[in-house]
């Protein structure tokens, strides 16, 4: 790119920078905030110290990319006091009576508040420019100077006294407070040293030392600490008894309770055929903590709660067989399995892949966690979303590199072969689960029942149970539902 | 149930802006921790483990991105969701620090909608 249009890319994005600074100055602190550029002109420290003749603060921010080297922004004596004294709330009077008559001892009693208006100032310029501009690299800041930098500039800016730098100035308000003069300057050098085709090599560059650094990344977890923390689903004696004794009341559940069953299996039918097509499951079950968890008395879990409590009153015996099914019997045994050090994007695609809803996670067989669809967009930032992508900025894109150790599930609760699905659905309803692994004896897992495979198995079971699911307006559940 | 939460940030200032902004955000917090590196903020961890750690990138004694993968070693952090709040936005470093275990990342400057938005999803 020519000198001249990126001279004139950056005064561009340097003013939008400050204005953008301001808004979200604004934002943050609920106050009015507005700057005003003068346009940009070719300056000398001698200049600016006629400029600044008082107290400045001069923030030192290290530019990578197309701009490769240190330039610095700057604020006048007022503008130290108003800007550090408004992000510590300082009382209106006090930030005023420093305008006046604050020395450098005042200035440094706030050196921290002056540091970090620095840094804010500094990321709202970084954000600018790296949305502006694709051969930007990064700006970080690297010193904060409170004093008069002229007298010295060499020492205390790099910056020699004749030396002629591209200085852009700008008049910005706080609130009710006066005006005060702030900047950026930028020395010459920074537009001559680096061409595109460098920034373009470093970057690829870049790239490579990531994506090593990816791969030589260590997986901490010991198999064998995983495989401790499984929890296995035990069988009790009584449970189909209790079932079948449930007091009469509740064995004619309400026609609301019933439509909300049949409704909820409809869901589940209809969701399990989009993801047979489309790959997209739908289902959930994480911990208490995890976003993505379905509490015990979510929407499914409910369903099936109620469908576990109203098993009596259903018609046709075959439902009372439907109770003492075995996992076995309705299992999916294939499972799919991926590493804790995996990321978020490569769980996804491996989930498309193998149109699975859930992912054993784990090395060599042994059980770490698992992972669900709805843990996965859980953790991804919304702004991925196509009709977010406005919006969308590099630490969105980020999340889908969180790695799967962080967000999958565990301790895993895992059933036998032969436990029956009464006990898979009790459990499933205490812990809002709608996934189990199933393991043999050895703790191997050799296959995993969701909430989908115990609809399909109730639907086989009971020719009957779609009439349960019948509305005055008609049945809820087609039979062609059933498979 | 109201959580906990624990922000480290080497700026005492900064802290105080982060702790203002999250109440103005409106998210309920039982305890808020400070501490002013990572070594502070896993010792505290170890101690008393918290919900939820906002985390500044660039601090002494141990940077952000160092804690994070501390952090993730120890059993006590399992269920700590770790966001990163900085003005550090180079791409690499975001992914860096996500594929060691942070669970999001805030960019300075921010606003309560920023820290809501983050947030709500580890509040259920």
């Amino acid at each position: 790119m020519p000198q001249t249009d990126v001279k004139t890319q950056v005064e561009e994005l340097s003013v939008e920078s400050f204005e953008t600074f301001c808004e979200d100055i604004a934002g943050m602190f609920g106050i009015d905030m507005d700057c005003t550029a003068q346009g940009p002109v070719a300056e000398t420290s001698k200049g600016l110290a006629k400029k600044y003749k008082k107290l400045a603060a001069l923030f030192t921010v290290q530019s990578t990319g197309i701009l490769d080297g240190d330039f610095h922004l700057v604020v006048d004596k007022e503008g130290l006091f108003t800007l550090s004294g408004t992000i510590v709330m300082l009382p209106e009077k006090r930030i005023l009576d420093m305008r006046k008559k604050g020395t450098q001892q005042d200035a440094e009693e706030l050196d921290d508040a002056v540091g970090e208006t620095g840094n804010l100032l500094v990321g709202s310029w970084d954000r600018v420019f790296r949305e502006g501009w694709s051969e930007h690299g990064h700006f970080l800041q690297t010193g904060t100077f409170i004093g008069v930098p002229w007298s010295d500039s060499q020492e205390n800016i790099g910056i020699a006294e004749d030396e002629e730098f591209m200085y852009i100035p700008l008049e910005m308000t706080v609130g009710e407070f006066p005006a005060f003069q702030c900047g950026v300057i930028f020395p010459e050098s920074l537009f001559t040293e680096k061409t595109a085709s460098d920034v373009e090599d470093e970057a690829t560059e870049a790239e490579s030392v990531n994506e090593n650094e990816e791969v030589s990344e260590e997986i901490t977890e010991t198999p064998a600490e995983a495989a401790a923390e499984t929890e296995e689903v035990s069988e009790p004696e009584s449970q189909p008894e209790e079932t079948a004794e449930l007091p009469q009341d509740d064995q004619q559940p309400e026609q609301a309770e019933l439509e909300e069953v049949a409704s909820e299996t409809q869901s589940a039918d209809v969701a399990e055929e989009t993801q047979d097509s489309a790959t997209v499951p739908v289902s959930l079950e994480t911990e208490d903590t995890d976003p993505g968890r379905e509490q015990a008395n979510g929407v499914v879990s409910q369903s099936i709660e109620n469908m576990v409590h109203s098993f009596p009153s259903l018609p046709g015996e075959e439902m009372k067989s439907f109770l003492t099914l075995q996992a076995q019997s309705v299992m999916q045994k294939k499972v799919v399995w991926i590493s804790s050090g995996d990321s978020v994007q490569q769980a996804m695609t491996t989930m498309q892949e193998n149109d699975a809803g859930y992912l054993m996670v784990g090395e060599n067989g042994v059980l770490e966690g698992i992972i669900s669809w709805v843990d996965l967009i859980g953790a991804i930032s919304v702004y991925l979303k196509p009709v977010f992508a406005k919006w969308r900025r590099p630490a969105d894109d980020a999340t889908l590199q969180i790695r799967l150790k962080v967000i999958m599930t565990r301790p895993v609760r895992t059933a036998r072969p032969e436990t029956s699905l009464a006990v898979i659905m009790e459990n499933m309803c205490q812990h809002g689960l709608r996934c189990l692994p199933i393991l043999d004896d050895g703790g191997a897992v050799i296959g995993q029942v969701t909430a989908f495979d115990i609809f399909k198995a109730m639907l086989n079971t009971d020719s009957e149970f779609a009439t349960v699911g019948q509305s005055p307006q008609g049945t809820l559940l087609q039979p062609q539902d059933s498979e | 149930m109201a959580k906990t939460l624990m922000i480290v940030d080497d700026s005492a200032t900064m802290r105080k802006i982060i702790m203002r902004t999250v109440r103005m955000s409106g998210l309920e917090f039982d305890t808020i921790e400070e501490a002013g590196n990572g070594v502070e903020a896993l010792e505290k961890l170890n101690a008393s483990p918290v919900d939820i750690v906002l985390c500044d990138i660039n601090m002494p004694e141990m940077t952000g991105p160092e804690m994070v993968k501390k952090a993730r070693e120890m059993s006590s952090c399992d269920n700590t969701k770790i966001v990163m709040v900085s003005t550090e936005s180079a791409q690499e470093t975001i992914d860096g620090v996500m594929a060691d275990g942070a669970n999001g990342f805030i960019t300075k400057p921010f606003t309560p909608e920023n820290f809501q938005e983050k947030l709500m999803p580890f509040m259920n």
